[in-house]
C-alpha cells in the first residue's frame, strides 16, 4: 500500500484478477445477449417460416401439372411445371368483364365507404342533439341484420337488382368502421378544434383541413380494410346479380374452380370439363386474387401500422 | 387554383363512375327487347289488365320474354351468346336467362321463392336428394307454382303427346307428384341404379390371375385382398383394395354394398307401415364388418376418411377397384372423356366392371334416390298462354324438330362443330370450343326435354365419337341389363322419395351428425360392436327419429 497517499495501489494478480471480472462481465452479458438474440432470432424465423410456408404451397401447387398431383407425387417442389390452371383463370372470355366489374366497384366504392363512415364517425363524435339514440341505433346494426329475404325485397324495390350499385352502396356503411372512426375522432385534442373555431373555421373545414389531415394512418387503416372487402365482393354479386357480364372476378373465379369437378357432380358432356384438379385451381384463384392485395399493401404498409392501434382504447 | 382543378376532376370522377354504374354493360339488342318488355308490363299492371303477367307479347308484337333461372355446374356461360340466341330464333321467344353456380343455387333460389321474386321457370335442385324440398313445398302450397297435371294429362297433355314423355310409366309421374299435383317437370329418365358399379383395373386381374370375378360379397372381400397383396408386391408399391372417397357411408357409391347386407336402401317400410333408416338396421353393422375386415388386412387406405376424387388411389393407379356409376368405366379409346381416367393416365392401365355382386340381403344394386334427371317448375305468375308456350319450348323433341337431339349435345354446326366426312363432330377448332362452353353447349339439356338416358350408347359408342371396343360395350349392357330386371324384381326403393317431414327436414342432420364417424370409428377398430349397438339404439329411442317415422307415415297415409 506504500506510494502516494490517497491512491489504492493493486498488486499485479489483482489487477489480472479484476480485468478477468470486468471481462467476463462484459462479454458473459454480450454472451447471454446473443444467447437470448439468437433464440428470438430462431423463435421469429420459425414463425416466419410457419406463415410463409402455406403461401409458399399455394403458389408452387398452383404451378403443379396434373398428372403430377392426381397421382399424389407433389410433395413440395413439383417435379413438372405447368401453367395451365392460370390459362383457364385468365383467358377466359368473362375474366376481363369480371376484372372491369371488381375493379369498378372497388375504385368507387373504397372511397365512398371511407367518405360516407367518416362523415357519420365525425358527427357522432361531437355533442349533438340525439347523440345517445343515434349511436344506439347505429350500434343495433352492428349486432342485429334485417336477414337475407327482407334486404332482398328492399334492393328489389329500389331497382337496385343486376346494378353496379346494389354492390358499392349495400357495405358503404359500416356499423364497426363508424365506431372506430368515432373513437379516433373523439382522441384527438378539442383544442386544436377550438383554435379553429376561434379562427373562423365552420365543422365542414374543420373536419376538411384538421380532422382528416390528422387522421391519415387510421383513414388508410380503413381505406385497406375497404379496398379488401369491395375486392372480395362474392356473396352481394350472386344474390343481386342478374347477369353474369356484371358479376365480380370473385364470382368469376369460383366458376372457374368449380368447372374443374364438375364431372364430379353432374353428368353433363364432358368436354366442358376441365382437366386441371380442383385444388390446382383453387391455388391458382387463390394466386390471382390475393395478387392485387399483395401489390397494394406495400403503399400503405406505413399508414396500416400506425392505425394499428386505432380504435384500441374506445370510449 | 391546383386544388380547384383537383376537386373538379374529382367531382367529374364521381359523376363519370356514378353514370357508368347506373348504365348496363349488356347493352345488346336483346336487353333492350327485354327492358322494353318489362316497361310494357310494368304500364298494362298499372292499367290494370287482368292477368298478373301481361308480359306474354313485347311491343313488336312478335315473340314472348322468358325468364329462366338454371343451374351453372361451373362454367360459367356467357349472356346472349350464339347458342342462346339460336334457341331463341328456334322458338321465336326472348330468353331472359340466368345460371348460378350450382353451390349458391339453392339459396339464390330459396331467397326468391320466399321473396315471391322467381322466374317464369326454375331449375329445382335435390336437396336431400329429394326435388320437393320445404321451401319449394311451401311455395307450393301458398299457390305460387303451376300444378302441370292438366297440361299433362288433358286432351293431347304431354304424357300422350310428346315423343319422349309417352315412354314414361307411371312411376316417373308419381315420382314428380306432391299432394297429388305435379309440380316439377322431368327433363329425362335417368339410367336406373347408376351407383351400382364396381370398377376394377382388368390389366391387374390378368397380370395377377384373378380374371375369375367373384359373385358373393364374400369371394369379393377375399379377392381384393389377394389382388391387392398380389399387385402391392408385384407393382412395387402399394395397391390398395377398394376406393370409395371420404367418410360419408350413405355416399351413392358405398350405399349398394350396405344394400347387399342390409336388403333395403335409404329408407324402407315395413308391411306395418312403419318407416326405419338403413343405418339402424340391425344388419347394417355386417356390412361395417365387411370394409373392417379389408381395413385390417391392410388392403384399405388408412387415410380412407381424407379422401377425394382429386387424388384418386385408382387414378393414380394405387387402387384394385373403385366404386362408381356403372357406366363410368373405360368408356372410350381417347382415354380423355371419360370419367376416371384422363389424359394423364398410362396407356397400360385398362378398366373394367365386375357384375354386380351378392350379399346376404341383397345384390349391390342401389336404386336411384329419384329416376327424375333434372327438372323444372314453373311460376304461377306466368298466364295460361304464357304455360303453353313455356311448354312448347322446353319440350322439344327430335320428332318435332328434326336435328332437336345433336343441337343439345354438339350445338350449331359450322358455330360449335364441323361436320367430318366420317360423320364425327369435330369441335377441336379453338374459336368453335370457345363458342361452345360460351353457349353453353351440352348443358341445356338440364332444362329443356332430352331423350331418356342411354349411358351405354352415349358414352360408348356416341354417334361421331370414338367407340370402345366390342367386349367392353357387352360388359356395359349386361350390367345395365342385370341391374334393372334385379330392380324390377326386388322393386326396391326411397320409401320417403316425395313424403313430407318436418321433423326430418329441420332435425335429420343434427340426428345423424356422429352416425358417419361412427361407422370410420368401428372399422378403424376405436370402437367395438357393444358400443356401436348402443350408440344405434340411443338414436332409435330418440325422440326426433320417433317423430320423423310418425310424420311419414302419416304422410305416406295422405
Amino acid at each position: 500500500m506504500g506510494g502516494s497517499a490517497g491512491k489504492v495501489m493493486l498488486s499485479g494478480d489483482e489487477v489480472c484478477g479484476m480485468k478477468k471480472i470486468i471481462f467476463n462481465r462484459k462479454f458473459g452479458m454480450r454472451a447471454k445477449e446473443n444467447l437470448y438474440q439468437s433464440v428470438l432470432w430462431g423463435f421469429l424465423l420459425v414463425l416466419a417460416f410457419t406463415m410463409l410456408v402455406p403461401f409458399f404451397y399455394v403458389v408452387v401447387l398452383s404451378f403443379t401439372d396434373a398428372s403430377v398431383y392426381e397421382a399424389g407425387k407433389f410433395t413440395i417442389w413439383p417435379r413438372k411445371w405447368s401453367t395451365e390452371a392460370y390459362k383457364l383463370i385468365l383467358s377466359g372470355s368473362g375474366f376481363l368483364n369480371a376484372l372491369k366489374s371488381t375493379l369498378f366497384i372497388t375504385l368507387v366504392g373504397t372511397p365512398l365507404h371511407v367518405v360516407c363512415n367518416a362523415g357519420v364517425a365525425f358527427m357522432l363524435s361531437k355533442p349533438i342533439p340525439g347523440k345517445w339514440f343515434l349511436n344506439k341505433y347505429v350500434m343495433f346494426t352492428m349486432l342485429f341484420s334485417a336477414g337475407l329475404i327482407p334486404s332482398f325485397m328492399n334492393i328489389k324495390e329500389l331497382r337496385l337488382i343486376n346494378s353496379y350499385w346494389v354492390m358499392i352502396l349495400l357495405p358503404a356503411c359500416g356499423a364497426w368502421t363508424i365506431m372506430v372512426m368515432k373513437s379516433f375522432f373523439q382522441s384527438l385534442p378539442g383544442e386544436l378544434e377550438e383554435a379553429a373555431k376561434i379562427d373562423g373555421c365552420g365543422q365542414l373545414r374543420i373536419f376538411a383541413i384538421i380532422v382528416i389531415p390528422l387522421s391519415k394512418a387510421m383513414l388508410a387503416t380503413m381505406t385497406l380494410f375497404a379496398f379488401v372487402s369491395y375486392w372480395n365482393t362474392y356473396f352481394n354479386s350472386v344474390m343481386y346479380m342478374t347477369s353474369s357480364a356484371k358479376a365480380t372476378l370473385q364470382v368469376y373465379v369460383q366458376k372457374i374452380v368449380l368447372s374443374s369437378n364438375i364431372s364430379e357432380v353432374v353428368d353433363l358432356q364432358s368436354d366442358l370439363a376441365n382437366t386441371v384438379p380442383q385444388e390446382v385451381m383453387r391455388m391458382a384463384a387463390v394466386v390471382v386474387v390475393v395478387l392485387p392485395i399483395l401489390i397494394i399493401y406495400p403503399f400503405v404498409l406505413k399508414y396500416f401500422q400506425k392505425g394499428m392501434m386505432v380504435g384500441a382504447v374506445k370510449g | 387554383m391546383k386544388r380547384k382543378v383537383i376537386s373538379l376532376l374529382m367531382a367529374a370522377m364521381l359523376l363519370c363512375s356514378t353514370l357508368g354504374g347506373c348504365g348496363d354493360a349488356d347493352n345488346t339488342a336483346a336487353t333492350t327487347n327485354k327492358e322494353e318488355s318489362q316497361t310494357t308490363e310494368a304500364e298494362n299492371k298499372e292499367a290494370g289488365n287482368g292477368t298478373e303477367d301481361n308480359n306474354v307479347v313485347t311491343e313488336s308484337g312478335e315473340r314472348l320474354t322468358i325468364s329462366v333461372m338454371g343451374i351453372d355446374w361451373g362454367y360459367g356461360p356467357k349472356p346472349n351468346s350464339e347458342m342462346e340466341e339460336y334457341w331463341e330464333d328456334l322458338f321465336h321467344v326472348n330468353f331472359d336467362i340466368e345460371w348460378v353456380n350450382y353451390q349458391d343455387y339453392s339459396q339464390k333460389l330459396n331467397t326468391l321463392i320466399a321473396s315471391g321474386s322467381q322466374p317464369d321457370v326454375i331449375q329445382i335442385n335435390k336437396t336431400n336428394g329429394s326435388y320437393y324440398y320445404s321451401i319449394f313445398t311451401q311455395a307450393i302450397d301458398a299457390g305460387n307454382f303451376v300444378d302441370m297435371t292438366p297440361y299433362i294429362f288433358g286432351d293431347e297433355g304431354l304424357a300422350s303427346a310428346n315423343a319422349v314423355m309417352k315412354n314414361w310409366g307411371d312411376s316417373i309421374w308419381e315420382q314428380a307428384s306432391y299432394n297429388n299435383g305435379i309440380y316439377i317437370l322431368p327433363r329425362c329418365k335417368s339410367e336406373s341404379g347408376q351407383n351400382s358399379g364396381i370398377g376394377v383395373r382388368r390389366d391387374l386381374m390378368e397380370k395377377y390371375g384373378y380374371t375369375d370375378e367373384p359373385e358373393t360379397m364374400e369371394e369379393l372381400k377375399d379377392w381384393l385382398i389377394g389382388l391387392s397383396n398380389a399387385a402391392t408386391e408385384g407393382e412395387g408399391q402399394k395397391v390398395y383394395a377398394l376406393e370409395f372417397f371420404g367418410d360419408n357411408f350413405m355416399d351413392d357409391r358405398l350405399k349398394a354394398f350396405a344394400i347387399a347386407f342390409t336388403g333395403q336402401t335409404d329408407w324402407m317400410v315395413d308391411e306395418n307401415g312403419e318407416f326405419s333408416y338403413i343405418q339402424f338396421n340391425e344388419k347394417y353393422i355386417d356390412f361395417l364388418k365387411w370394409v373392417k375386415d379389408l381395413y385390417d388386412a391392410d388392403v384399405l387406405d388408412p387415410e380412407f376418411a381424407l379422401g377425394n376424387s382429386d387424388t384418386s388411389k385408382y387414378r393414380a393407379g394405387n387402387s384394385v377397384a373403385l366404386l362408381n356409376a356403372w357406366y363410368n368405366f373405360n368408356q372410350s379409346e381417347d382415354l380423355t372423356s371419360n370419367k376416371i381416367y384422363d389424359k394423364n393416365t398410362p396407356d397400360t392401365y385398362e378398366a373394367w366392371e365386375l357384375m354386380p355382386v351378392k350379399g346376404p340381403e341383397a345384390y349391390t344394386v342401389s336404386p336411384n334416390y329419384t329416376d327424375i334427371d333434372s327438372c323444372i317448375a314453373i311460376s304461377s305468375n306466368c298466364s295460361d298462354e304464357k304455360i303453353r308456350k313455356i311448354l312448347e319450348v322446353f319440350n322439344g323433341t327430335e320428332e318435332a324438330i328434326p336435328g332437336y337431339n345433336i343441337l343439345l349435345s354438339d350445338g350449331v354446326e359450322g358455330v360449335h362443330y364441323k361436320l367430318l366426312e366420317d360423320g364425327t363432330r369435330d369441335s377441336s377448332d379453338e374459336d368453335m370450343g370457345r363458342k361452345k362452353t360460351e353457349g353453353y353447349v351440352g348443358a341445356w339439356n338440364q332444362i329443356f326435354l332430352k331423350t331418356d338416358a342411354d349411358q351405354v350408347t352415349d358414352k360408348f359408342m356416341r354417334p361421331g365419337a370414338r367407340r370402345s371396343s366390342d367386349e367392353v360395350i357387352d360388359r356395359a349392357l349386361a350390367v345395365k341389363a342385370f341391374v334393372y330386371s334385379n330392380l324390377e324384381e326386388t322393386g326396391m326403393k326411397n320409401a320417403i322419395s316425395n313424403l313430407q317431414s318436418a321433423t326430418y327436414n329441420t332435425q335429420w342432420s343434427i340426428l345423424t351428425d356422429d352416425v358417419n364417424t361412427m361407422c370410420a370409428q368401428y372399422i378403424m377398430g376405436q370402437i367395438d360392436e357393444a358400443m356401436w349397438k348402443v350408440f344405434v339404439d340411443g338414436l332409435v329411442e330418440a325422440s326426433d327419429y320417433k317423430s320423423i317415422q310418425k310424420e311419414f307415415k302419416e304422410s305416406a297415409a295422405k
